[in-house]
């Protein structure tokens, strides 16, 4: 489940994958600033095919919670 | 085509953004948030191998920095909505009064920036949108106003100043409705635009900047069957194509509608199919009235040979690289020969579904109207190109001496100014292969040098008995002292190679420097993306490579002419001095 989201993040914020822990936040990642934040949702949004409101993105704070926001958004259907 | 958002972000992240010597400078100015579109547009660039460093203005602000940098390109990327205080959402509010005063603001805005304007060699405005899809609102309103009475503001103003060209989005409006924009721009901190809109704005952006450097779009290479026509002549009955009985013939109709509009805007049309020559010659004579003129393709390749070498034959013939052309064919199979082949073109497919065709030849329209630069000279392309293929034939009669005996050549070799300041320029854009050093020049650049003691820059015209090629080279030299002078950059257009023209211009230039005394003539060469061609050619000219370098600023090999070498050993060229 985790592999998409991890490939997205690591080419975005350009990190490697096997780096991406749940904890991989902006404050222990130097690379996942504000651009790449913005990156990271656009990018999110194109592959997914979702949309998100102002509230889930200034809720992405880890790795995990990016992850639980995008299962619980309706409709989503999340498989590898 | 077809690029993915997230492997254009994820390529462009690893890339440099420095300032280098060859790189290609770039400053963005915007009152709205279109980040990636620096990465976007650096992805496309560095596809055509071109280095980029790209940076942001202070955000909502027109305004110039104070700092003396530099830019190659300014981009100015505003959105009507921004302008407002509250965007659109007190549109119906806003009264004419009020209209003009954020017509003035910007406009005052502008003009401060115009003033500083020779930062910039080439300055990309976008047009104002004022055309608000979220509420649906298609109908006149105050924004449309605001945004018609501004364009029609920076019409004037690209007229006045010829390095200020506008980029147009309304067909992208139209194409994509809705789905134009990502989300309000009020609504959060994300890009206006959708990914894949930002992806098409960054690939228009990138083809006006690769073209302003010479690496725009020149050639369409067209297939025959189900390309230009619905069938296949050799197969299918010749009488159903274009005919009433025809279910797809206005299609085919309005393809060559768009292929001779492209050739009159200065694209030079190319054949390659495989077919019969005769074949394909009798039916466009049959068949003048609905297809483009079959003498104004400038070359045809019609033979069994695969495609990707017979448009390596076109390059060759055209001596014009293949990062230039555009191929358009309805198989698939051919395509990927072709891509496999030749990396840099740009291949596209007939759609299957033809109702879909229409848009592809939209887009190559698209792709080509940003490649060129309306002057007279690219109009005339077909024709120099014509008179090149003349040349060509008589090329293959005779000994390459006595060929350009044949041609009659004549140089018109002169200073600077005695040629137009727009077209030395140009060249110094342009010209990518025979440049030795690839110095970028904009006109107040080198008019500063053209009227300065510190310089001597001389250019030549050159003329055949076929036509006039018109301005083609030209050398920048710098002064170091009493005796000594360095050749900063000499280039010449790639139009004229072959032609021993490079010999007799050095060999003048050498002459003259001579004539005014000085003994140590330097010449450079320094490696660009395009110029290896003339990495040897001031030592096949007579100078010898210096190796203890003396202290330039410059990088790249130095050489020093040997005195009593010959340039010119051939002398075919008659030189006329002004």
């Amino acid at each position: 489940m985790d592999k998409k989201l991890k490939k997205i993040f690591s080419k975005i914020i350009g990190i490697k994958e096997s780096s991406i822990k749940p904890s991989t936040s902006p404050k222990n990642t130097k690379k996942w600033d504000s651009l790449a934040h913005m990156n990271l949702i656009m990018a999110l949004e194109n592959e997914l095919k979702i949309k998100f409101t102002d509230n889930e993105i200034t809720e992405m704070l880890t790795f995990e919670l990016v992850k639980e926001i995008i299962i619980n958004k309706k409709g989503v259907k999340y498989k590898d | 085509m077809g690029d993915d958002f997230l492997e254009i972000i994820s390529d462009s992240q690893k890339l440099e953004n420095k300032k280098k010597n060859k790189s290609i400078n770039i400053k963005i100015f915007t009152n709205s948030i279109i980040n990636p579109l620096d990465k976007i547009i650096k992805y496309f660039l560095n596809k055509k191998s071109v280095t980029s460093y790209i940076e942001y203005a202070n955000f909502n602000t027109i305004l110039p920095s104070n700092k003396k940098e530099k830019f190659h390109i300014g981009l100015i990327f505003w959105e009507c909505e921004n302008l407002f205080p509250n965007g659109y959402n007190d549109l119906e509010k806003i009264s004419l009064k009020d209209c003009d005063e954020f017509i003035d603001s910007f406009i005052r805005n502008f003009e401060y920036f115009l003033k500083d304007l020779s930062k910039f060699d080439y300055l990309i405005v976008k047009k104002l949108s004022g055309i608000n899809y979220f509420s649906n609102n298609f109908e006149f309103n105050s924004a449309r106003l605001i945004a018609d009475k501004i364009n029609r503001y920076l019409e004037e103003q690209s007229l006045k100043f010829k390095n200020i060209k506008l980029f147009d989005d309304i067909d992208l409006i139209y194409s994509y409705g809705t789905n134009y924009y990502g989300r309000k721009l009020r609504n959060n901190k994300l890009p206006y635009y959708s990914t894949d809109v930002l992806v098409e704005i960054g690939n228009s952006i990138s083809s006006m900047i690769l073209s302003h450097f010479g690496l725009g779009k020149k050639v369409l290479i067209l297939d025959c069957d189900k390309t230009m026509w619905n069938g296949i002549i050799g197969e299918d009955d010749n009488k159903i194509i274009f005919s009433t009985k025809d279910k797809y013939k206005d299609y085919f109709l309005y393809a060559n509608k768009i292929f001779e509009r492209l050739k009159n805007k200065g694209v030079l049309l190319a054949i390659c199919s495989k077919n019969n020559f005769e074949d394909v010659e009798n039916f466009f004579k049959k068949k003048s009235k609905e297809l483009v003129n079959f003498d104004e393709f400038v070359i045809k390749k019609i033979n069994w040979e695969l495609k990707s070498k017979n448009i390596l034959e076109i390059s060759n013939e055209l001596n014009l690289a293949t990062s230039s052309f555009i191929f358009l064919d309805d198989s698939i199979h051919e395509l990927n020969e072709v891509k496999t082949a030749i990396k840099d073109i740009d291949c596209y497919l007939v759609p299957s579904d033809l109702d879909k065709y229409k848009n592809t030849l939209l887009n190559i329209d698209k792709i080509f109207s940003y490649s060129l630069f309306k002057t007279g000279e690219d109009t005339n392309r077909t024709k120099l190109y014509q008179q090149e293929a003349k040349r060509n034939k008589i090329k293959t009669n005779y000994s390459y001496e006595e060929y350009l005996k044949n041609l009659s050549l004549k140089m018109f070799f002169s200073n600077g100014k005695n040629f137009e300041l727009k077209r030395l320029a140009q060249m110094t854009q342009k010209t990518n292969q025979f440049n030795l050093t690839v110095l970028r020049q904009s006109e107040d650049q080198l008019k500063k040098k053209i009227f300065s003691k510190g310089y001597l820059i001389y250019a030549f015209s050159l003329k055949d008995k076929f036509g006039d090629y018109g301005t083609v080279g030209l050398c920048q030299i710098k002064k170091l002292n009493d005796t000594s002078v360095l050749i900063e950059n000499l280039l010449m257009s790639c139009r004229v190679m072959g032609r021993n023209a490079e010999q007799s211009f050095l060999n003048e230039i050498v002459k003259i420097l001579k004539k005014k005394k000085f003994i140590d003539i330097y010449g450079l060469f320094s490696k660009g993306q395009k110029n290896k061609i003339v990495e040897k050619f001031y030592e096949e000219n007579g100078f010898i490579k210096v190796k203890e370098k003396k202290k330039f600023k410059y990088g790249g090999n130095l050489f020093v002419f040997k005195s009593n070498n010959v340039i010119d050993k051939l002398r075919l060229i008659k030189i006329n001095h002004g």
